[in-house]
């Protein structure tokens, strides 16, 4: 198109200085990590870009899944990615979903209507009358349209290629079979250009690019009625899951005092000394024997020392292994006269780093956002300082912020906060980043 | 006639289905190519105001270009350069809201090398397109320094044909004045 029109003077004056080196390396880093927040959009041309990048982004769903491990979370609108390590629950508008463990979700929400991604894994969807729910399986070309309905969809792997999904892109063979059980309303699957409509009661398998068979319609009341009962069943089945404790049984206080009486000798090398007539200290036990130590906020900053020096010698303590959940003792140490007096054993409440209050839920929820924001545009310290305002009140910031200190190179808040959150899966991403959080 | 009229090469097909693919090296490949267009356009869309995220960024607009790129298809209205490039313009419009970024900053001068009447011209420049609205500063950054079609600029910014010709004239017409202001003659 020809320019009427000029400004009149050289504006290649002004010239953009080149870019920073680094740049591909960075971008490239960043995609193959896992998607930490899913919140993104694009030009409307490509209404459903972010399934395919989100594909990839599964490829290393190993870290991902043990930083996503939310149960709960709220999603009323814009987009995200969930992968699950246990069964989870995400409420999208009008729509409600419960994840089994290992599924991968993402999603975008207009309106009322939710565009899902579900490329691996089962879940139980619950579709409002009012609101639409569209779920792309992934390379098997499967297309779920649900309104009003409650429905459970199940798209699973063989071996083989769940191998492949880890270490290379996704292609078509990945997904052997993509399973639509529908509960109540009505469902339509489409696959390979022809669309069947699933009704209440029964169930429809699509194999990668064939097209759905049209199951056998169910009719009659005692038909839907059952398969009702079967959808709640399975909903309270889900939602037990969900809020099943990890069934830890602490050993006995006696176990406990004969863990720690090999230690006492050594108590005194830390001349101890505190400032307070009464100090605490909890020990947590969890996973793999790590031994989370700490304090009452009695103590003191001239306490440190004693604080440090007593730490070292509980660490050294062999209490009893967990596989899982951890147990916890308190002990009460008097002044001057660092004895064990009463293990007893107490429901777990968050281990105390910092004595200052904490931020409230809100102000939680708005620390780990922005957190997150800086964290996805590449802001790896600010991140950092964000997350670990609230990792003391809220534990599960503790991933986001050693993944931000990976990143961020600061590595020794990356160790320390690697201790915190003890996985050991973990240690990737700074591995990644040339550190290993686990060296002693 | 734009300043920058000069396009960057777009990927052969090969590179690109590979790039689609997952392929990195392609990815790679994809990257060096566009990233100085990219870091341009967001560089002077935020004249005068926070520079320091201008690589945050470049670097946030290949991430979904990439995680996109699946998505993109090669027969569709865009050109894969203008596609990534309304990315980079969302992106960097996005940003600029913020409130913290609503205040001006003073900008250098141009390059140590050119000629002080050039460097001054530059400042002058930058100054100038700081100052222009939001809106009439992408549409005159896109069309004077990445040299897109008035067609090119309305699918980025979702605008009709119709106002981007006359944000483009209103841009031209304030930072005529504004180098005048400042003492330029053209």
């Amino acid at each position: 198109m020809k320019d009427d029109d000029d400004v009149g003077f050289d504006l290649t004056a002004w010239e953009a200085p080149p870019p920073p080196a680094g740049i591909a390396d960075a971008v490239i880093a960043r995609v193959i990590q896992p998607p930490v927040v899913g919140a993104v959009e694009a030009p409307h041309r490509s209404s459903r870009w972010w399934i395919a990048g989100g594909i990839a982004a599964v490829a290393v769903g190993v870290v991902a899944v043990a930083l996503l491990s939310r149960t709960n979370e709220e999603a009323s609108g814009g987009s995200g990615a969930v992968a699950t390590a246990k069964p989870s629950h995400l409420q999208l508008g009008g729509t409600a979903v419960d994840l089994d463990e290992n599924t991968d979700v993402w999603w975008v929400r207009e309106g009322t209507q939710t565009v899902v991604q579900q490329p691996r894994g089962r879940a139980t969807w619950k579709v409002a009358a009012n609101e639409e729910l569209v779920i792309n399986t992934g390379a098997t070309g499967a297309t779920v349209r649900a309104s009003g309905a409650s429905l459970r969809v199940e798209v699973d792997m063989n071996l083989s290629d769940a191998r492949l999904i880890g270490t290379s892109a996704v292609t078509a063979a990945a997904v052997a079979l993509v399973t639509v059980i529908v509960y109540e309303g009505h469902v339509k699957v489409t696959s390979a250009e022809r669309t069947v409509d699933v009704p209440a009661g029964t169930t429809v398998q699509v194999a990668p690019n064939k097209p759905p068979v049209q199951p056998d319609v169910v009719s009659g009341r005692e038909k839907r009625l059952e398969s009702k009962v079967k959808f709640l069943e399975l909903e309270n089945e889900l939602l037990r899951k969900r809020l099943e404790p990890v069934a830890v049984t602490p050993p006995s206080p006696e176990k406990f005092e004969v863990v720690m009486k090999p230690l006492a000798p050594r108590f005194p090398a830390c001349r101890y000394g505190w400032q307070s007539d009464r100090t605490t200290v909890t020990i947590v036990v969890e996973a793999a024997n790590r031994v989370e130590v700490s304090f009452n906020d009695d103590v003191l900053p001239q306490d440190r020392p004693t604080v440090d020096c007593v730490r070292k010698v509980i660490q050294r303590a062999d209490f009893t292994a967990v596989a899982q959940g951890s147990y916890e003792y308190e002990v009460a140490f008097g002044r001057r006269v660092p004895v064990v007096q009463v293990p007893a054993v107490k429901p777990k409440p968050p281990v105390t780093v910092d004595p200052t209050p904490c931020p409230t839920a809100r102000e939680l929820d708005t620390i780990e956002q922005k957190g997150q924001e800086l964290l996805s545009s590449g802001s790896y310290a600010g991140a950092l300082a964000m997350f670990l305002k609230g990792v003391k009140c809220r534990p599960r910031l503790a991933s986001f912020a050693y993944l931000a200190a990976c990143k961020a190179k600061n590595f020794p808040r990356a160790k320390m906060l690697f201790k915190l959150v003890g996985k050991d899966s973990l240690s990737q991403i700074c591995l990644k980043e040339g550190y290993d959080p686990r060296s002693p | 006639m734009p300043a920058a009229a000069q396009r960057s090469d777009q990927l052969d097909e090969l590179a690109i289905k590979r790039a689609q693919r997952g392929d990195q090296r392609a990815w790679r490949d994809l990257i060096e190519r566009y990233q100085q267009p990219v870091h341009a356009l967001i560089w002077r869309l935020f004249a005068g105001r926070a520079r320091h995220r201008v690589e945050d960024l470049v670097q946030e607009t290949f991430v979904r270009v990439l995680r996109a790129l699946p998505e993109w298809e090669p027969a569709g209205t865009a050109t894969l350069s203008t596609w990534i490039l309304t990315i980079a313009t969302r992106l960097a419009l996005n940003e600029l809201r913020r409130p913290e970024h609503a205040a001006l900053t003073a900008e250098p001068e141009g390059r140590v090398d050119d000629s002080a009447e050039r460097r001054q011209l530059a400042k002058a420049i930058a100054e100038g397109v700081a100052r222009l609205p939001e809106a009439q500063r992408a549409v005159f950054v896109l069309r004077e320094y990445q040299g897109l079609e008035y067609r090119e600029i309305a699918d980025i910014l979702e605008l009709d044909l119709d106002t981007v010709k006359s944000r483009l004239s209103r841009a031209r017409a304030a930072l005529r004045a504004s180098l005048t202001a400042a003492g330029r003659t053209p």
